[in-house]
């Protein structure tokens, strides 16, 4: 009696155990941001901000052109170093970045960018993080991809890299060609 | 029937009264006591309730934290992509409060339109380095980076 | 080097627990004495490479070695040594390794205190503790390696470690809480053991329960260690706050707990028995369900960790693989046991069961109850589930466990006289409701209803434990001779019991009778909360090795006693992060709890003030329930069997 009863539990268990591992691997790939990241095909937000060593105020509504990246970086960022010499290649291959410069202080910023390099078409300066909050974004490095008409179609969380530029970001472009 | 029988069937009768009893509990309790999150955006479309404990969440945003007349009362207002909502708490402010960082709070919508917060919960985010951390490390002579 | 060296070892490590989780095993099929005895050195190898390479991570974290990234990003050179050393495990991949160090500690342990046991068995037991152990190191090689060196760019100067942890609760709460999590897979590798070998006789039992026991009572610290932690170094007095990661310690707990009860069952009496080897493989699946809750993010808790989809995934294929299998062994070999003992229903097995079913039922709750928010996130909806759920549902399952722990613990094993039954209950009930009286006129001027309810259950314990004590005594030349007559065993359940009791009170009354205000406060000034006469006696600033701290002087009259309480807001100069320390004066019956909270202009700042009544017995209760615990493992029992052992094989 014992070993039918115990053998009529492992469908059931099965099924709950299946159902739970279901439930598991769905939240996995859920964003746990208190704000939504932007997906795809949400239009650019609208933002102004001063660029960065400069006194120019530019409307991210202006910004027009091909397939072009939103980098948020700081000078105060450890990531940021890791990726540098990546975007210095991107924009060597002649993709446009363009930064925004996050909570940062000017000073430090042009240092950064005097010893390192300047992969940026320009930077905006965000020292408070206002864009930041219009993008949704919470740490730096993040990384937008934003197509032609001004849709953002791609978001990097953290470091960019050769395998996430040639595995997410060039697909996109390549894809709509 | 035996009374092997009779015995196991009332075990088996009592187990599921016992269980139907506890999941009845269960339901009922985890019903009024789940809250529901909203964001800003949410709450400026109508799709919160009032007068309910609900979460908001958002980014609190610069300079917008002020103290009231009675100077326990403070307020500030959280964003997401699209909407503001304006917090108020009479309360401490826990540590990890942030201009510029993620905050959820618990609390209630009044008819006002602003949220009446019982708890705020400030995020820490291990991924993010305050920028204060590189300035201490340069105000001690260190530079964040051997650049060379 | 020292880091290379360390990456080595563990690599090595992992070699060595893919050869010890097949080749014992096959040898135990085969009846390959070679194989199987390869078992226990190749357990003993892999501890001492692990832990080499645990001791190369700590070194780097006492060196200051920036160039290793888990070192850069959670160290900081002027943190104090103490905390550089507790650092190692201050995040993810540093947790992982302890967790490793421990899992093959406890395997290691195995090998060397069950000499008294079947080859085959242990070979056995090993290779499974090995499999888990694979799993657990290529974890860590692939997805969260310690050792990355961050070159040729590395900061002169670490991120340090998150302030909260930066105390000496945290350094020793985690080691104790995965002693206990992984404890249970020593449980679990006897449960498949013997599964495996298709020998669940009382033996089996026998052998893993002072195993069950130990990791029970290292997990019911790491707990306590815990609640003490968050209820000083978070700054408002909780001790408790069914946040998603508490509940994934809290759950193996208790089927933890339900596990040493029918353990007991199955050893003595043998019943029970395929639900015993059901409850230890729960209680390990619900330790890997803990890890995967806490490593992977995907319920959003107080203790957020940054979310890795990769990490969570491979937790979460390993805790799929580990728990199918481990299901599917039990419903084709479990199915074979039968329990050979008869019992009546008024009898200490069928309150034995009515534990175990409540406890399940108690574990059902807060997993549902944590769970939940994600079932409803498949659908879109984001909610959280609030305390009151879990302080309303739990307590209808845990009172009635308490109520007939007051009874199941005397009766006798398959029948217990049902007369007798009931005047020994009478005559407890008569006790507990006397000594309910002489508190009555203090508990009316606060308790509600679950209070009182709650205390009489508190006050039913203790009176059948003592009752119980006086009953076992009562025969024999004295007292005093029988009472050192009576066993370890029954002292270990005594104290575990009246651990519960106490650790009730404190619950209870800590939130019923407490008092908290908030109130605006300068230095001068003097405010008056019942009974304590509070005076703010000014502000310091302070140098602390790696922090600049505000530091509140105040001075607590109550009656005639007066002390000074300092509390302090500190700024960490590395990551600029703000921390209470709240200033505390412990005291037996309550804890005046003191915490600073903001300036509010140039002159006064808001205060917290808390009167925590009977706090402390909260942690009191669970050093008992350890020392339970510990004593049980103690018991003469254990070694008895292995002596007599010796014997045969002498023989």
């Amino acid at each position: 009696m014992q070993s039918n009863a115990s053998k009529k539990l492992i469908l059931p268990l099965l099924i709950v155990v299946a159902l739970l591992g279901g439930l598991f691997y769905s939240a996995l790939n859920k964003e746990k941001q208190l704000v939504p990241s932007m997906r795809s095909d949400k239009p650019l937000p609208e933002f102004s901000a001063k660029v960065l060593l400069g006194t120019k105020q530019v409307n991210s509504k202006d910004i027009r052109g091909d397939y072009w990246l939103l980098n948020f970086w700081g000078s105060w960022c450890p990531t940021c170093y890791v990726e540098h010499p990546f975007l210095m290649k991107l924009k060597q291959q002649g993709v446009t970045i363009i930064g925004v410069n996050y909570k940062d202080t000017e000073q430090d910023a042009k240092r950064f960018l005097e010893t390192q390099g300047n992969p940026y078409k320009f930077s905006f300066f965000d020292p408070k993080g206002y864009i930041a909050i219009d993008m949704g974004i919470t740490a730096a490095p993040e990384t937008f991809l934003i197509s032609p008409e001004g849709k953002v179609i791609f978001h990097r969380i953290g470091e960019m890299n050769e395998r996430v530029y040639n595995s997410a970001i060039l697909p996109l472009i390549n894809g709509s060609n | 029937m035996k009374p092997q029988r009779k015995k196991r069937l009332f075990a088996i009768l009592a187990t599921l009264a016992g269980v139907s009893i506890a999941v009845a509990l269960v339901l009922v309790a985890l019903s009024e006591n789940i809250n529901l999150f909203y964001k800003p955006s949410d709450v400026e479309a109508g799709k919160a309730p009032q007068n309910k404990t609900i979460k908001v969440g958002g980014l609190v945003v610069p300079g917008t934290v002020k103290r009231g007349e009675n100077l326990l009362q403070v307020s500030f207002t959280i964003r997401d992509n699209q909407s503001d909502l304006e917090v108020r708490f009479d309360d401490v402010l826990p540590d990890l409060f942030k201009e510029g960082q993620g905050i959820v709070a618990t609390g209630k919508l009044t008819e006002q339109g602003h949220f009446q917060a019982s708890s705020v919960l400030a995020k820490h985010d291990e991924n993010y380095m305050p920028p204060e951390v590189a300035r201490a490390l340069k105000e001690s002579g260190h530079p964040v980076k051997d650049i060379n | 080097m020292i880091i290379e060296i360390a990456h080595f070892c563990l690599i090595l490590a992992f070699f060595v627990a893919v050869f010890a989780s097949v080749l014992p095993l096959w040898g135990s099929f085969y009846k390959n004495n070679a194989l199987i005895r390869m078992a226990r050195p190749a357990a003993l190898i892999q501890f001492g490479l692990v832990f080499i390479s645990f001791i190369g991570l700590v070194h780097a974290f006492v060196v200051d070695d920036f160039t290793v990234a888990y070192v850069a990003n959670h160290s900081y050179s002027k943190l104090p040594l103490g905390f550089k050393m507790s650092a190692v495990w201050g995040a993810h991949e540093g947790s992982m390794l302890l967790w490793i160090v421990i899992l093959t500690g406890w395997s290691a342990a195995v090998a060397l205190f069950s000499r008294q046991l079947p080859e085959k068995a242990v070979a056995r037991v090993l290779a499974v503790m090995a499999i888990i152990s694979v799993g657990f190191l290529s974890f860590s090689l692939f997805t969260s390696n310690p050792f990355e060196r961050l070159l040729p760019y590395f900061p002169v100067d670490g991120r340090d470690l998150n302030p909260l942890l930066q105390d000496f609760g945290f350094i020793i709460h985690p080691p104790f809480l995965y002693m206990g999590y992984v404890g249970f897979s020593v449980a679990f590798a006897f449960a498949i053991a013997a599964l495996i070998g298709g020998e669940l006789d009382s033996a089996w039992a026998r052998w893993s329960r002072p195993w069950t026991l130990a990791a029970w009572v290292f997990l019911t610290i790491g707990i306590a260690l815990g609640s003490w932690w968050a209820y000083y170094e978070l700054g408002w007095g909780g001790w408790w706050f069914w946040d998603p990661v508490e509940n994934a310690s809290f759950m193996p707990w208790l089927t933890g707990t339900a596990l040493i009860h029918t353990l007991a069952a199955s050893e003595k009496r043998g019943v029970f028995k395929s639900w015993t080897v059901f409850l230890a493989l729960l209680t390990f699946s619900l330790s890997l369900l803990g890890t995967f809750i806490v490593r992977s993010g995907v319920i959003t808790s107080v203790h957020s960790f940054a979310q890795d989809p990769v990490r969570g995934l491979y937790i979460l294929i390993f805790l799929g693989i580990v728990v199918v299998s481990a299901l599917t062994l039990f419903v084709f070999r479990g199915s074979a046991v039968k329990s050979t003992g008869r019992y009546q229903l008024i009898s200490k097995e069928t309150f034995l069961l009515f534990n175990n079913l409540l406890l399940v039922f108690a574990l059902l709750v807060v997993l549902f109850g944590t769970l939940y928010p994600l079932i409803m996130e498949a659908f879109d909806r984001s909610i959280s589930v609030g305390s009151p759920y879990f302080n309303k549902v739990f307590p209808i399952f845990v009172f009635p466990l308490l109520l007939l722990l007051g009874i199941g613990h005397w009766l006798h094993w398959k029948k217990h006289p049902v007369d007798k039954l009931l005047k020994t209950a009478r005559n407890i009930l008569l006790i507990a409701l006397s000594v309910l009286i002489i508190v009555s006129y203090w508990l009316y001027s606060f308790a509600d209803t679950i209070t009182w309810i709650g205390m009489f259950i508190s006050a039913w314990i203790i009176s059948s434990l003592l009752y119980d004590i006086a009953e076992k005594t009562k025969h024999g030349t004295s007292r005093i001779a029988a009472l050192k007559k009576l066993k370890a065993s029954f002292w270990g359940m005594q104290f575990a019991h009246s651990g519960i009791a106490v650790m009730l009170v404190g619950i209870l009354l800590v939130s019923s009778n407490s008092s908290e205000k908030l109130i605006q406060f300068a230095p001068g000034e003097t405010y008056q909360f019942d009974e304590y006469s509070i005076k703010f006696n000014g502000l310091k600033q302070v140098e602390g090795p790696n922090y600049t701290a505000t530091r509140g002087v105040f001075l607590v009259l109550e009656n005639d006693n007066a002390f000074t309480l300092l509390s302090e807001k500190r700024k960490y100069t590395a990551s600029g992060q703000i921390m209470t320390e709240a200033g505390i004066d412990a005291g037996f019956t309550r804890d005046v709890y003191i915490s600073l909270g903001e300036p509010l202009n140039d002159r006064s700042w808001s205060v917290r003030i808390y009167i925590k009544s009977f706090v402390r017995w909260i942690w009191l209760g669970a050093i008992l329930m350890a020392i339970g615990g510990l004593l049980s493992v103690t018991d003469k029992r254990y070694r008895l069997k292995l002596k007599s052992k010796e014997v045969n094989n002498a023989v």
